[in-house]
């Protein structure tokens, strides 16, 4: 019978430029302050390009000396932005299959040491090489397409995806750990530089440092290592193509809509039941397509609700607390695993001026490259019911 | 790039066809740093055939694309012979053209 899985500790360094800091620095970081001292069983590394960023492979060991973590069994695994949530489930599924006790997952990124083209060139290796990345459709391209496409269909607005980057600035600003500490206005959005039209600078997220860490542990194992451990519910991936073009839709990205109608049948949660998501706003346009292909709101709903304050920190679904990829920053391997720690920091109760009141049921998305991979991951935590 | 990509990337080129024409699905016009305006990109769908996507020229003038406008190969305008960088270029129709 498979176990039941729970997060006992969670931690991530501080997101931004760290030229000062290299991989193995970042990752001592986030496991120093997840705090945990006990011993794992094995871990698991994320990151999206270690080797074009800077040219060091082989993390699992690099990180596993880096934590001082012995001589257990480390592997590094990759699924582009996704990386992070794709190796919490490979965690998850091994503490909650027998085979492993206790389970580390460190997810990181060092993107800054190479020049913001360079950034480019390299995270477009996630998008289908030889058709997008070559026709010169970047990330913030494909992503413009599925604005434009989103703002053709259903009347959304600039102004509403905007209204998205103002609402993550604001949370970002209660995270010590978040690259961008500044509020930003739907004003600011709209009067930054163009991108790629109809997205601007403000729309998007920033290339940045960073690590985080989470450990995960099977039910009697959590409840001595933890006062106050989250439940995993589940951890569900999906997939789809690579290529927008080869996608039944440009509005929203099916393998996340998979993904979370599994995750939601294998929980046993209701929509209805969740207390915050923190999930993959890479770009403004990304939140909207997330909080409609999880069903938070129907299809051209997500945009309006969001220009309302529904998604806001006291609104009726609090999104991305931490400040989300856009303003806490995305490290992209860092990314996924970053999102059960905000998780597993809210249902303990220990998100400090950011603390979703009485939180007791959490949710996660996290996308791969333009929506070819997508993680979802429904937590349960204790204190918000005591 | 490699040349295995470059020699399948032509392959493909000599598989299209120049009487195809499409109409956009979406599109872009990503900013360049020098400054020079960037450059257009959509996705076209091609009757009975998969989206591409692709550049897009421009008519001089400025006149700005819009969702549903015609698009043809560039090849076709220029040499009317076969197409050449098929999917990498496609012009926006004209009224009339």
């Amino acid at each position: 019978m498979p176990r039941r899985v729970f997060v006992v500790a969670a931690g991530s360094s501080r997101f931004g430029e760290r030229w000062e800091a290299g991989q193995a620095e970042l990752a001592k970081e986030a496991w120093q302050d997840a705090g945990f001292r006990g011993k794992i069983d094995s871990l698991f590394v994320s990151s999206m390009a270690s080797g074009a960023f800077t040219e060091q492979e082989h993390l699992g060991p690099l990180v596993l000396s880096a934590i001082g973590s012995g001589s257990v069994p480390s592997v590094r695994l990759e699924a582009a932005c996704a990386s992070g949530g794709a190796a919490v489930r490979q965690a998850f599924l091994s503490v909650r299959s027998g085979e492993h006790d206790v389970v580390a997952v460190v997810g990181l990124e060092k993107m800054t040491d190479v020049p913001p083209d360079e950034a480019s060139r390299i995270l477009s290796q996630a998008s289908l090489a030889e058709d997008e990345a070559r026709t010169g459709a970047t990330f913030p391209a494909l992503y413009a397409l599925m604005a434009r496409r989103h703002m053709h269909e259903f009347g959304t607005t600039e102004e509403q995806l905007a209204a998205v980057s103002a609402k993550n600035h604001s949370n970002a600003c209660l995270n010590d750990k978040a690259h961008f500490r500044r509020t930003v206005s739907v004003d600011d959005v709209m009067r930054s530089p163009p991108v790629s039209d109809p997205l601007k600078v403000l729309d998007c997220s920033p290339v940045s440092d960073g690590a985080a860490a989470i450990i995960i542990a099977e039910e009697g194992v959590a409840r001595g290592l933890s006062e106050n451990p989250a439940e995993i519910l589940a951890c569900e991936q999906a997939s789809g193509p690579l290529g927008l073009c080869a996608r039944t839709t440009i509005c929203g990205i099916p393998a996340a809509a998979s993904a979370a109608k599994l995750a939601l049948e294998k929980s046993g949660a209701k929509l209805s039941g969740i207390d915050l998501a923190e999930v993959h706003d890479c770009f403004t346009i990304a939140e909207i397509m997330a909080l409609e292909d999880v069903g938070f709101f129907p299809r051209g709903g997500a945009a309006k609700a969001t220009e309302r304050g529904e998604t806001a920190l006291s609104g009726s679904v609090p999104v991305n607390p931490s400040g989300g990829l856009k303003a806490k920053g995305h490290p992209v391997g860092a990314t996924g695993v970053s999102q059960f720690a905000e998780c597993f920091l809210q249902l303990s109760g220990r998100a400090g001026k950011r603390q979703v009141k009485g939180a007791r049921t959490a949710l996660t998305h996290n996308v791969g490259g333009s929506g070819a991979t997508a993680v979802i991951g429904i937590l349960s935590g204790e204190v918000g019911r005591k | 790039m490699r040349a295995p990509a470059a020699w399948r990337r032509s392959e493909k080129a000599k598989r299209a066809d120049a009487r195809d024409e499409g109409r956009i699905f979406s599109f872009t016009t990503v900013r360049s740093d020098d400054g020079d305006g960037g450059k257009t990109i959509a996705i076209i769908e091609l009757p009975g055939k998969e989206k591409i996507i692709s550049e897009i020229v421009l008519p001089s003038g400025g006149a700005a694309p819009r969702i549903g406008d015609r698009v043809v190969p560039v090849c076709r305008i220029i040499t009317r012979g076969p197409p050449i960088e098929y999917g990498s270029k496609w012009a926006l129709l004209l009224p009339g053209g």
